[in-house]
């Protein structure tokens, strides 16, 4: 039976911390210190459960595909992209924009990082929106939004953690996120176009052929990335994990034997960046594996598993309790550390019901990418509102129909299954 | 606002910029070594059918290292994600805001005295602990949690220091 008192300790002194501006990882930290002291468990715990999180292999995925994100930011590939993606979309009403969605799916495809589309993307087509006459608020929502299939769209960062913590098989996640991913990237141009007609945002003149053939050429070699990192994990040529490190050292060899665009001190500042922000998400992840230890001692999954049933047992509204549980959860803490915290209340619901791993996978993978829009904790939309130097809160405004649109295709998927469930049943291992 | 003996804080102002440095090009030598023995180990397995068993020890130390060391250096440029839901109810300039700063240092602080003290504890623990493949001793891999809390409180009452105007009254 569930202490209620140090159960309260636990959650109730997490949220006055986040709410006293104490940063989220040690917030969870001060929080489990607490609770720790009032249930007599030695200090000792706190360094042991953090140490030991980490000394996990697939979490490895983590800082290759952060340095890939960095790496196609600054040598280059994100230019090819952006061209690419310019040529075949400018010419429709709101091009930009499509520009904007149509880079990040592409984008996607190679890096498993969010952030780092973020900061690749928007700190390009921003200035060049906002040029074109685009609301600077929109520009910033828009290329937030869009950064959110970078974790739909394989490889993804979440999916490996996923996989890892829940025993399903990356691959079949890799692949049921790309039709989910590539449904929200078109839903996104829609919304776009109709806004651009109301809003009246412009359509760029159309290139000539040549133009787009030359793009097309350019990044094609970029483009081949999910076809090598797919095809090598599917293939058993290497693990999910072990695939970070492929797509690393493919940026690496285009941009510095191929393109010729990446020099030895620019390689310096890329690992520079790259290493002052892997520390950030795997600190969180250390902090939440003890957080998430506490919450399973004090047995409170089962607590909420009787929560969440009084949703009914039918799978379908299973998933959906679940998935408002990670929007909630979303608007507070990164994707990473809520699913460590809770994954084991949402797999116990879900076994319950009957839902399949997988399926419940790619939902909680979809909605840990929407935490990173919505407020106050989304992390690429604070990013792309500061790129954009904008108030997060007229950011939102215009963020917020990304977000209906997003949760629609959620729901999609937890109504059709088989929108994420065919690919993998298809090729993978299902 | 009290003041801090000006000789403790210029020592703490010559001594981070230090070590934030040689933690920095640690951080990046290991994120280095770490891509570097991944692809080996892959590249090896499958054009020479041949299993570097260390690998997965080099890289899991690596890991562990760079996640702590990298934490550390965020902590001295305030980095770490924070919820600041207060930024739009109060000024920055109030009291109340000041103050949650000071909360908000203080769990930094607790959270680096514990990660020094109990981690030198855990590396006593795991020194007779080894590792799988390379029979390294576990407290070394351990002895960055004790190093990283260090780190933690010098950056963080650098920052006490910047934030609440403690300066030496001779400059």
């Amino acid at each position: 039976m569930a202490d209620p008192f140090a159960v309260t300790i636990l959650f109730g002194s997490f949220i006055l911390l986040l709410i006293l501006r104490v940063p989220i990882a040690f917030s969870l930290v001060g929080s489990s210190l607490l609770t720790i002291l009032y249930i007599d468990k030695p200090i000792i715990l706190i360094v042991e459960r953090m140490y030991a999180s980490l000394s996990y292999y697939p979490l490895l995925a983590i800082p290759f595909f952060i340095l890939c994100g960095y790496l196609m930011g600054h040598g280059g590939i994100t230019d090819r992209l952006i061209r690419f993606a310019n040529a075949l979309l400018i010419s429709i009403r709101g091009g930009l924009a499509h520009v904007n969605v149509g880079t990040s799916m592409l984008f996607a495809g190679v890096s498993g990082s969010s952030t780092a589309d973020t900061a690749a993307v928007g700190s390009i087509l921003i200035p060049a929106m906002e040029r074109d006459g685009y609301d600077r608020s929109f520009a910033v929502a828009i290329t937030a939004a869009s950064s959110t299939m970078g974790t739909i769209i394989p490889p993804s960062i979440l999916m490996v953690v996923y996989g890892a913590l829940a025993g399903v098989s990356i691959g079949d996640l890799f692949l049921a996120g790309v039709f989910p991913g590539i449904l929200v990237g078109l839903l996104q141009i829609t919304y776009s176009y109709f806004l651009a007609r109301r809003r009246g945002y412009p359509a760029g003149v159309r290139p000539p052929f040549a133009e787009i053939a030359r793009s097309a050429g350019g990044a094609a070699l970029p483009m081949g990335a999910p076809i090598i990192i797919i095809g090598g994990i599917i293939g058993g040529f290497f693990t999910p994990t072990e695939a970070g490190v492929i797509a690393v050292a493919y940026v690496i060899v285009l941009q510095t034997v191929v393109y010729r665009t990446l020099r030895p001190q620019n390689l310096i500042r890329v690992l520079k960046e790259a290493m002052e922000v892997v520390g950030l998400p795997l600190f969180a992840i250390a902090a939440a594996t003890l957080f998430g230890w506490l919450v399973a001692f004090l047995k409170v999954p089962a607590l909420m598993v009787g929560l969440l049933s009084a949703f009914g047992t039918e799978p379908w509204l299973v998933l959906v309790a679940v998935s408002m549980l990670f929007l909630i959860v979303g608007m507070i803490i990164d994707g990473v550390p809520a699913m460590i915290i809770f994954l084991p209340i949402a797999r116990a619901a879900a076994e319950a019901a009957g839902v399949p791993p997988l399926q419940l996978g790619i939902v909680i993978v979809m909605m840990a990418s929407l935490g990173l829009i919505t407020p106050p904790f989304g992390l690429c939309l604070l990013l792309s509102a500061r790129i954009g130097k904008v108030a997060v809160l007229s950011a939102f405004r215009e963020v917020m129909p990304f977000v209906l649109l997003f949760l629609a295709v959620v729901l999609l998927v937890v109504l059709v299954p088989e929108v994420a469930l065919w690919l993998p049943q298809q090729i993978g291992g299902q | 606002m009290a003041r801090w003996p000006s000789g403790v804080i210029r020592k703490i102002r010559w001594l981070n910029p230090k070590l934030e440095r040689v933690a920095v090009i640690s951080a990046c030598t290991i994120l280095v070594v770490l891509n570097v023995v991944v692809f080996a180990d892959v590249m090896s397995r499958e054009f020479l059918q041949v299993t570097l068993i260390w690998a997965s020890d080099v890289a899991l130390f690596c890991f562990i290292w760079l996640a702590f060391l990298s934490a550390s250096v965020g902590v001295r440029y305030s980095e770490h994600f924070s919820v600041d839901v207060l930024e739009m109810i109060v000024s920055h300039r109030s009291s109340i805001y000041r103050l949650t700063g000071f909360i908000s240092s203080t769990v930094i602080l607790s959270v680096g005295a514990i990660f020094l003290i109990w981690g030198i504890f855990y590396v006593e623990q795991t020194m007779g602990r080894f590792s799988f493949t390379l029979g390294l001793p576990i407290g070394y891999i351990a002895a960055i949690m004790p190093l990283s809390g260090g780190l933690m409180i010098l950056f963080e009452v650098e920052r006490l220091i910047k934030r609440f105007g403690m300066e030496p009254d001779d400059g």
